[in-house]
């Protein structure tokens, strides 16, 4: 790029100054106060605008300083530059309130539009502007103070600012991208999930126990249970036997009660049959007291008496036997005895015969009379003893009775006494009936536990899946943290590498500048990692801070120089302000046949005349321009 | 003869404990074994083989005696079960006291013994530990090859009971009815028969679930088939996200997807593609579409080669240069970050 043309219409002092610019050298010379700072400040005023401050510095700014004394309304002016392009006409007006801004393409009229203006000048902005083409003079530093200031500006080449920017804004975004994924898993320690893991193996191992022992329980209930029904259905059936056995003591009762009854009504009977026969007794055992008579042994010792009595009446039997055998003898021995005899005999037999029967049926039935009379008391006494036994029977049986009614009435007394004692079934089958629903609802709160464990399960299994999850996301953002740190080391590699190779390519070019502008002294410009800076001469390394300040301004120079050309591929014009102050004529004669070879367009602004002289001595080529005409 | 044959209903598992349709899934495995116990009435089966498994921890006396129950309801069919290495017959375990009713039996030897239930001989075998290394099949023999034999077994892998299929139909069963792995697995070539969960118990238990029913003649010839049966499904989709896909687009997408298969299944679904670089996917709310686990796999849209074009000689160049080309996933993450992080800047810058 090369300016053509600067048109100062209204800007500082000058108003409606033009001056031309050759493509080369161009010296412009002026006193001070002649407007130097003015044209410098206009060049990069049309390039880049320039904006009125507000605020503390506004009166001292550079809208304020450069706003034209004689008519501050009218603040503009024009330029007109050559790039590898086309020729451009810059036309700018300055003043705050008509701020306007136009480039045209000389080659078809044409106004650039917003993006065209902003990319005519080839990445040409107010950074690089100053960092590269404007070189003003070092200020009066220190030796070392200045070759910071180069070690600075080594670091902040404009080439490698887009590079540096970029690196920086995306190694800021990456690693706040990564700080949050950090913070998102911060709370997990994955040593802390290891064992929160083996923790819920462990509580389901306890589950797995408790669901053992509830099972166990379980089966004891039920045991314990069955026995329980099996004693109330022993309950049962003796509450039954017992109430059969009751109904059947009541029946037993009611028959001993019938059966006193009738007993009783029969000792009545008996009682009054008793005491008839009694009354019928009386007379009999009169009647035997009378006879003497107390038993039937008696009566039977009269009875032998009695027919052992002698019916016979022995001499009349006798002489009743004598006559029968006389008679009989008679016959035998008698043919011869009378017939009277005989008859006699007969008689006589006869007699006593009749005599003898007579006496003997007489006898007999006394004796008859006797025997039946004493068979009569026989009979009185047997009926007396009949009857006696009968009394007896009767009282024996009144005893009978009355001791058959005690024995029912002692039976009715045990019975109910047995009534009495009955046990109670029902509050003992009502305690087995507890105790069983105590079981149910021990066994109800088994299956309730039992519950309690699946949502034990449930809980700790979503807990372990839980974890699982989160060991395969902190996982996956270790992966991805991983990558971030790639990335960024990527980055930061690359840009390093980016730095280098700029910073050994500028390294070169600064060192040929350098070896030119030295005309040999310094052959080599070294710049270090860390970004010190050293010279080469002959084979010895000299740090930058130990040489004179004249030496320094030359390294800036060639450093500036050597930038500028690496940034820009179309090469921008060198603005020099008062550059040569500080160096020996030698030096400068040096470093103007340098910047004559180096063929880019350069304005050295001076107030002093000695680089006139060495460009006419030198016979260089240049274009002058004297402000002060 | 006519059987139904299931395995591993871990009852007592709470799956998916700690996602929203996780509060009910314990229960909806006792659901669905009771359905089952309907369709096996239904089916008038002759036999219920339950092989191993049947609870997912040891059971508790109430919950034997919830099965005890359900089984109570089959008017003609005999249930054999056994104990599997989630529920196996340790030293203190509820199944060894409990009383099955009289139709229901309980091969509780860790030696593979014959049962006789009605006409068949089943063989089996319980666990007493939650891994059996014991060479349980090798001393097998028939008793009675005129019968009908069916082998209960359970296992599969390394630790428990690993077994060959062919090998163990040459001994002459006519079906070898087996659990351990949750996803069916029947043979067309030797009557064996893996039946599966009978409800699926985790995201990876994709694919139909359910019970195997078979009959086998009176010559010992075995048919039988995979009925599915389970209430939920797993299933695991990827629904492609394109550059110019909003939030409510992928909504639509997961609707559809979910409405498809069936708004009950539970589905894992990975959102894989290019999505716009405003677009940051509110996880939440499109889970709460359905039973959804939703992975955002989307990348930002960035197109790297044209990007790399157009800035080869600045830091976003170089940066994309280095790490476009690696495979692993550590370095694609970090081009997208760093992408977006240049991006994001050099646009800051500019603007």
């Amino acid at each position: 790029m090369i300016i053509k043309r600067i048109h100062l219409l209204s800007f500082g002092k000058f108003v409606d100054q033009e001056y031309d610019l050759a493509p080369g050298l161009n010296l412009i010379f002026g006193e001070n106060e002649a407007g130097k700072s003015t044209i410098h400040t206009f060049i990069r005023g049309m390039l880049f605008g320039i904006e009125k401050q507000r605020g503390r510095g506004a009166s001292k700014d550079t809208y304020s300083k450069y706003e034209p004394w004689e008519n501050p309304g009218r603040y503009e002016g024009v330029m007109e530059v050559e790039t590898e392009r086309d020729t451009y006409l810059i036309e700018r007006n300055f003043q705050k309130d008509h701020k306007s801004f136009r480039v045209t393409a000389q080659s078809d009229g044409h106004e650039l539009s917003q993006e065209e203006c902003g990319r005519f000048l080839d990445g040409l902005d107010e950074a690089a502007y100053y960092n590269t083409i404007s070189i003003g003079q070092l200020e009066s530093e220190t030796d070392s103070q200045l070759a910071s200031l180069l070690k600075n500006y080594a670091a902040n080449l404009s080439s490698t600012k887009n590079m540096e920017l970029d690196m920086t804004s995306a190694l800021e975004d990456l690693g706040k991208q990564k700080r949050v994924l950090t913070r998102q898993y911060k709370d997990y320690n994955r040593q802390e999930l290891y064992s929160e893991q083996s923790e819920l193996n462990k509580q389901l191992n306890l589950v797995a126990q408790d669901q053992k022992e509830i099972t166990k329980q379980q089966e004891e209930l039920y045991q314990q249970k069955k026995r329980e029904e099996k004693k109330l259905e022993e309950l049962r059936q003796m509450e039954i036997n017992q109430k059969q056995e009751e109904a059947k003591a009541l029946t037993m009762i009611e028959n001993f009660k019938e059966k006193n009854t009738s007993s009783r009504k029969n000792l009545g009977k008996v009682k009054l049959a008793l005491s008839r026969e009694q009354e019928k007794l009386t007379p009999l055992l009169n009647e035997m007291s009378r006879r003497k008579v107390t038993s039937l042994e008696d009566v039977d010792r009269l009875e032998e008496e009695e027919s052992l009595m002698n019916v016979v009446n022995w001499p009349l039997f006798g002489l009743t036997i004598v006559s029968v055998v006389i008679f009989i003898l008679s016959f035998f021995l008698g043919k011869n005895t009378p017939p009277i005899v005989q008859a006699g005999l007969v008689l006589l037999c006869i007699i006593f015969l009749t005599l003898f029967l007579l006496f003997l049926s007489r006898k007999k039935s006394q004796k008859d009379q006797n025997l039946r009379m004493l068979a009569d008391l026989r009979e009185t006494v047997k009926d007396v003893e009949k009857t006696e036994k009968r009394v007896a029977e009767g009282e024996r049986r009144l005893a009978e009775t009355q001791d058959a009614i005690k024995e029912n009435d002692r039976g009715i007394e045990k019975l109910k006494a047995k009534l009495e004692n009955q046990v109670d079934y029902q509050s003992k089958i009502q305690e087995v009936h507890e105790r069983i629903q105590a079981k149910d609802s021990n066994n109800q709160e088994l299956v309730w536990k039992a519950n309690k464990t699946r949502e034990q399960e449930g809980e700790i299994q979503a807990r372990q899946d839980e974890i699982q999850d989160l060991l395969k996301k902190i996982e996956n953002a270790d992966l991805l943290k991983d990558a971030y740190d790639l990335a960024m080391n990527k980055i930061t590699e690359l840009s390093s590498e980016i730095r280098g190779n700029f910073g050994r390519l500028l390294n070169d070019q600064a060192s040929k500048y350098l070896k030119a502008i030295t005309n040999g002294k310094y052959e080599r410009l070294i710049i270090e990692e860390d970004l010190e800076l050293w010279v080469l001469h002959r084979d010895r390394k000299i740090p930058v801070y130990q040489l004179s300040k004249g030496t320094i301004e030359q390294i800036y120079l060639a450093l500036r120089l050597a930038s500028a050309k690496m940034v820009f591929e179309d090469p921008k014009p060198i603005l020099l302000d008062d550059t040569f102050m500080s160096y020996d004529n030698k030096r400068m004669i040096t470093t103007l046949q340098f910047l004559n070879r180096l063929g880019v367009q350069v304005l050295i602004f001076t107030c002093h005349s000695r680089e006139k002289l060495v460009l006419d001595k030198m016979q260089l080529p240049y274009h002058y321009i004297n402000l002060s005409e | 003869m006519k059987f139904i044959h299931v395995a591993d209903l871990h009852l007592g598992m709470h799956p998916d404990a700690n996602k929203p349709w996780g509060k009910n899934r314990d229960q909806e495995l006792w659901d669905t074994f009771e359905r089952l116990i309907e369709k096996t009435e239904e089916e008038k089966a002759d036999l219920l083989l339950i092989a191993g498994d049947l609870f997912h921890r040891q059971p508790m006396i109430s919950e034997l005696r919830q099965v005890d129950y359900l089984f109570q309801k089959l008017s003609r069919t005999k249930v054999v079960l056994i104990a599997g290495n989630h529920d196996p017959l340790t030293k203190d375990s509820a199944y060894r006291s409990f009383a099955w009713s009289d139709h229901v039996f309980f091969i509780g030897s860790d030696k593979v013994i014959p049962v006789k239930v009605g006409d068949v001989w089943v063989y089996g075998f319980s666990y007493y530990d939650s891994t059996n290394p014991n060479p349980v099949y090798d001393t097998i023999e028939i008793q009675d090859p005129s019968a009908i034999n069916i082998l209960l077994g359970h296992g599969g892998d390394v630790n428990h009971c690993p077994f060959q299929p062919e090998e163990l139909a040459k001994l002459g069963f006519s079906y070898l009815a087996f659990g351990h792995i949750h996803k069916p697995d029947l043979s067309s070539t030797v009557p064996y028969g893996m039946p599966g969960s009978l409800e699926p118990l985790d995201i990876t238990e994709t694919g139909l679930h359910g019970y195997i029913q078979g009959e086998i003649s009176e010559e010992g010839i075995c048919t039988y088939s995979f009925q599915a049966f389970s209430k939920r499904s797993y299933f695991e989709e990827e629904i492609l996200c394109e550059p110019y896909d909003t939030e409510l687009s992928i909504r639509d997408k997961i609707l559809d997807l979910i409405s498809m298969e069936g708004i009950e299944n539970i589905y894992k679904i990975h959102l894989k593609g290019h999505r716009d670089v405003d677009l940051e996917f509110d996880i939440d709310k499109l889970q709460s579409l359905g039973n959804i686990l939703l992975v955002d796999e989307t990348l930002l849209d960035y197109d790297f080669e044209a990007l790399y074009q157009m800035n080869q000689d600045n830091l976003l160049g170089l940066f994309i240069r280095d790490l476009k080309d690696k495979e692993d996933e550590l370095s694609k993450q970090a081009l997208y970050l760093g992408t977006r992080a240049l991006l994001t800047a050099m646009e800051g810058r500019e603007g």
